[in-house]
């Protein structure tokens, strides 16, 4: 599968339902820790990511092509949470001592990232702010290029790079506070 | 949290519901749109037709005879175009009888002629009809009473007719010369009750001509096109005092169809010592005009 894009191309101009759903156990975890950073709450993020495979689903939107189809997919995801966050006015920052789906969130952590390190420097990054989550959770987690980043984030390479750094050094001194290192920051 | 299967049905599910709502949406506008659209375009139709003049009556001007001084009849531009025979029609609508036994109403000039004269007027959507436009007199007071059954008529010269009216007519008579020697009529009953009258007096020189109309028992009146910019109310000073004129300009004639002498013709309508004037001249300066309403006002 050459990330998600045939199978979409299948679902659109075949109405093959199995192309949706390949992509849906493709990306939705990846899809659900990333709006995660958005919205501080695993159950949104969850139903965010629902919504982004039923506007795939109903709308049909064209992937112009211009970068990957995960790129394109997260774009989208990114668009649907910022509306969410525009209609419920505020922004859910919850600390990770106060969140209720830590068991959730926990699991699906263990489920996608698998990494014991990765996952407490994740858990690690709940405390930053949600910029610093979203393009961290992009670049060391998704794998992202700098220049693929830029692009769900709407923002340029430059900025994307500057983001970059800082959040790192955040979440550096975030860990050194904890106790914790991580060799890769 | 649910598992990759969950996810995959519930949105699946979501988008059959959507598909559902889109579709009962869809026949919903429909359902409304249709009868909707056949309303307004019912609407936008019937608001054309109406201000388009689709449901006029040709037939009829609606001019009535103004119970109210200054009151403006406005003529529909069709109305200029239509044939002699409807205006003779609306002639006697606007007029009733007031033209005596025996007497026909002005001739009127051809079809042809009036389409000609039409095109003449720059803006016929500006022309507007006058009627009894005289200061300070009501047509109601004045209207022209039908010949009741029982009246007896009699024609009279000039001198008759003169003496009747208390008017001298010397100064006209020095420039211009008298075309009729019928001048006017009575009507009276049994009982020697006046009736009505009407006097006329066609004065012609070689450059042009008059038509002069008095009554005491009612307005002579008559239809006459002008473009609103063109009438002007003014006072001639006369020995008796002040006479309040109102002139027309340039005009036409609906009733005769005189469209040809559109840019010829001035009236001037006044009442002077119990007398209802109306002069009418055709081919005149404006300076003999207002010499000849002055002559006719100090007479």
């Amino acid at each position: 599968m050459d990330n998600g894009a045939s199978s979409y191309r299948r679902f659109r101009e075949e109405a093959d339902q199995s192309g949706l759903a390949e992509i849906i156990r493709e990306y939705r975890d990846g899809l659900i820790l990333y709006l995660n950073s958005f919205v501080g709450n695993i159950h949104t993020a969850e139903e965010l990511a629902e919504d982004t495979f039923v506007l795939l689903g109903t709308k049909k939107p064209r992937d112009k092509g211009k970068g990957s189809f995960k790129t394109w997919l997260y774009t989208i995801g990114r668009n649907i949470a910022i509306n969410y966050l525009k209609k419920s006015s505020k922004r859910k920052e919850i600390s990770i001592d106060d969140c209720i789906e830590l068991k959730s969130q926990t699991d699906l952590e263990e489920n996608y990232i698998k990494e014991e390190r990765k996952i407490t420097l994740h858990k690690a990054m709940q405390g930053l702010k949600p910029e610093y989550r979203q393009i961290l959770w992009l670049v060391y987690f998704e794998g992202f290029s700098l220049k693929q980043a830029a692009s769900v984030m709407k923002k340029s390479v430059h900025n994307t790079e500057t983001l970059v750094y800082r959040a790192r050094n955040s979440l550096k001194s975030r860990l050194e506070t904890e106790g914790f290192s991580f060799e890769e920051l | 949290m649910k598992n990759y299967d969950e996810t995959i049905s519930t949105v699946f599910e979501r988008i059959d519901q959507y598909k559902t709502a889109r579709l009962r949406k869809r026949k919903i506008i429909t359902r409304i749109a249709i009868p909707a659209f056949s309303v307004c375009l019912a609407v936008a139709m019937g608001i054309f037709a109406v201000k388009g003049d689709a449901f006029k009556n040709e037939s009829s001007i609606t001019l009535d005879d103004s119970t109210v001084i200054g009151e403006k009849d406005y003529i529909e531009p069709d109305e200029l175009n239509n044939n002699s025979n409807d205006t003779n029609t609306t002639s006697d609508d606007i007029d009733g009888d007031w033209y005596g036994e025996g007497q026909q109403p002005p001739p009127s000039n051809s079809s042809g002629n009036s389409s000609t004269s039409s095109e003449q007027v720059s803006d016929p959507a500006k022309l507007l009809c006058y009627i009894n436009q005289i200061e300070s007199t009501k047509d109601s007071d004045i209207a022209p009473p039908h010949p009741v059954d029982d009246h007896y008529h009699k024609d009279w010269s000039i001198d008759e007719a003169t003496k009747y009216l208390n008017v001298d007519f010397s100064v006209v008579n020095a420039k211009y010369v008298l075309d009729s020697s019928n001048c006017g009529a009575w009507y009276k009953k049994s009982d020697n009750t006046l009736v009505m009258d009407h006097n006329a007096f066609v004065y012609t020189n070689d450059k042009g001509s008059y038509l002069l109309q008095a009554s005491k028992t009612f307005l002579p009146k008559d239809c006459i096109v002008v473009s609103n910019e063109e009438v002007v109310s003014t006072i001639v000073g006369t020995k008796n005092g002040p006479v309040y004129v109102k002139f027309y300009g340039t005009v036409g004639s609906v009733m005769s169809h005189n469209y040809s002498s559109i840019q010829t013709t001035m009236i001037a309508e006044f009442e002077h010592k119990g007398v209802n004037f109306r002069i009418e001249a055709n081919n005149i300066s404006a300076f003999d005009f207002y010499q000849f309403v002055s002559a006719v006002a100090n007479g």
